[in-house]
């Protein structure tokens, strides 16, 4: 059984490692199909009245520097090789390599959504549980409806609601950034407290985001599992409802954690809103702002780590999981 | 006899509701001109009026009436819904049918393959290919599109390898039905209930990011859009000091709000939750 379970990791590996290599394809393609090219804006193209800064050996000593005289899959093999090196490219707006800028975002983004998620799937689980239990129920009825309104609101008017009444109504908690300025001086109690109190607004809006999908996946889950013979077997020998609960989560564990790892690319669409909305500077904000000044290599440096993360973690899931689930891969 | 379950369910109290609300937006998208006496795009008056007889909900900061903006607004995130859920639906379920019906080594290449895309975090690759092509509506559509179909390919596929191996199916083949026939009337009229489901969910999503990738900038200049307006009102600095907020922020993002909220009552009726 051993050697299947290694087996399986390996070969789900492999599988990660051939969509890692494609996202690397997609953003080494995607440049080079689109009109215009890389020397455009200091060559000067037809037609534009900028004037032209370079002369021809310059732009041809340039090409070479960048290897853009190189056949493509020259250039591909390059641009992989510069990847496994953490190198993605110069940002064009901050003049620093595009990994210092992303390393510098992505203590921020770690806690925003790390809190994020834990609440989401604390509570989400704790709801969803609760709501299979008594289905049909008051409870039921009512998170039935409250869960699919908060999914309906968009993230970014969440976000200014948000903004409005706890930020300028009743001023509980600061509307942006995520620390004051010069706060590290006042002495560690007070800093952590600063930090806490810019994480909170962003974090419960991330958390409502991401909540009903996880509930109404645990609700699902949740009632397949109740009507199984099991639990008709454990109510009837008279077990207490906690008890219960428990096997049930149990067996539910597997396909959940699964689809909450599976949820996490479109929870980093709701990160990309909410930290724009909350201007905190994490990577979801770095995507926009990179993307408002039209910073490439930023841009796409953001995106082929944010795919790492996910799919890494989409792995770990799938680590996890079989461990947990000794049938996992087994077929 | 699909067709008659559908609309049973569609009977429930939520069904009823989500339904009222979606056409009360079609009305509105529909008779916007009628509704009101603006364009859109007009500046028809001074800047940052408030409500009164002639702007029902005042002007924005360049003095566009927010009425009408709100009701062209249903048109375009209608328009967009209807667009993007019926090309996903057409090639998703020609995708699903083919991969679930042809079975073996390609359906599962072609269903990792599916897996593995909607891992991706869509937004970032969203954006980088709205960096490079132009801001137009178009562009949008075709973006969502793009990265929408593989969901439905994997609920038709899903339906597909089910009846790919029932009776009737069987049934057809053994009295030499050819493919095309079986798939045609025996499986296409069967995957009617996910197709409703693929347009209901797929809308949703065409809405929230339409509203989306216009709130972050993304929008087409030349049609209103509810996330446009939310992103003018919040950018705009006093919008949070002085009343304005109560008829510039509130109604686009109530609206957006009410016809996801629509769909989803729509979807949930569909799947039979009382």
């Amino acid at each position: 059984m051993d050697r299947k379970r290694s087996g399986h990791i390996i070969s789900r590996g492999l599988e990660y490692a051939i969509t890692f290599f494609l996202i690397l394809a997609i953003n080494f393609f995607l440049p080079r199909v689109m009109p215009g090219g890389p020397l455009l804006s200091i060559t000067g193209s037809q037609g534009s009245d900028l004037p032209v800064v370079i002369d021809e050996e310059m732009k041809y000593k340039l090409m070479d520097y960048y290897h853009l005289n190189d056949p493509l899959h020259i250039q591909f093999i390059h641009y992989i090789s510069d990847a496994f090196h953490f190198d993605l490219g110069h940002s064009i707006f901050y003049n620093v390599p595009v990994v210092d800028i992303l390393i510098g975002r992505l203590p921020w983004t770690i806690l925003l959504m790390g809190t994020a998620l834990l609440l989401s799937t604390t509570f989400g689980i704790m709801t969803g549980l609760e709501s299979a239990w008594r289905r049909g129920g008051k409870l039921d009825h009512a998170l039935l409806v409250i869960m699919p309104f908060f999914r309906s609101i968009p993230a970014f008017f969440l976000g200014a609601i948000m903004i409005f009444v706890f930020g300028y109504k009743t001023g509980w908690f600061p509307t942006s950034g995520a620390i004051t300025p010069y706060m590290d001086y006042a002495g560690p109690i007070d800093h952590a407290m600063d930090i806490l109190s810019h994480l909170t607004l962003p974090m419960l809006c991330l958390t409502a985001f991401e909540m009903p999908g996880t509930y109404l996946l645990v609700r699902n889950v949740c009632v397949q599992q109740l009507g199984k013979p099991y639990v008709l077997m454990a109510e009837s020998r008279g077990l207490k409802e906690r008890t219960i609960k428990k096997h049930i989560l149990i067996n539910s564990i597997v396909p959940v954690i699964n689809q909450i790892a599976a949820m996490l690319g479109f929870m980093v669409a709701g990160a990309v809103f909410i930290e724009t909305v909350f201007s905190y500077p994490g990577m979801g904000m770095l995507v926009y702002n990179s993307f408002i000044e039209r910073d490439y290599p930023v841009l796409q440096g953001a995106f082929i780590f944010m795919s790492l993360v996910v799919l890494a973690c989409n792995y770990a899931a799938d680590i996890a999981c079989s461990f947990i689930d000794g049938r996992a891969g087994q077929e | 006899m699909h067709e008659i379950t559908v609309v049973q369910r569609l009977k429930s109290p939520k069904g009823i509701s989500g339904l009222a609300i979606l056409c009360s937006f079609i009305f509105i998208a529909i008779a916007a001109p009628f509704l009101t006496s603006y364009s859109p795009d007009d500046i028809s008056s001074r800047p940052l009026l408030e409500p009164n007889s002639e702007h029902l909900l005042g002007t924005d900061d360049v003095g566009r009436d927010i009425f009408s903006n709100l009701l062209y607004g249903a048109r375009t995130s209608l328009a967009v819904a209807l667009i993007v859920s019926s090309g996903v639906l057409i090639i998703g379920t020609l995708a699903g049918v083919f991969s679930g019906y042809t079975g073996g080594n390609l359906d599962r290449v072609m269903m990792r393959g599916v897996d593995i895309f909607l891992m991706i975090p869509d937004l970032p690759l969203i954006l980088i290919l709205a960096a490079y092509l132009r801001p137009s509506l178009w562009n949008i559509i075709f973006i969502l599109i793009v990265m929408g179909w593989p969901v439905g390919a994997r609920i038709t596929r899903a339906q597909t390898r089910t009846l790919r191996v029932s009776g009737h199916v069987d049934f057809a083949r053994i009295s030499g039905a050819g493919n095309w026939y079986v798939i045609k009337r025996h499986i296409v009229p069967d995957l009617y209930p996910i197709m409703i489901t693929t347009i209901v969910m797929q809308s949703i999503r065409a809405i929230l990011s339409e509203s989306g990738l216009a709130f972050l900038g993304l929008g087409d200049p030349s049609y209103p859009s509810w996330g446009t307006m939310i992103k003018y009102a919040i950018s705009y600095p006093l919008v949070f000091f002085t009343d304005a907020w109560m008829w510039w922020l509130m109604p686009a993002g109530v609206c957006i709000t009410l016809l996801v909220l629509s769909f989803v009552l729509v979807g949930q009726a569909l799947e039979g939750d009382k």
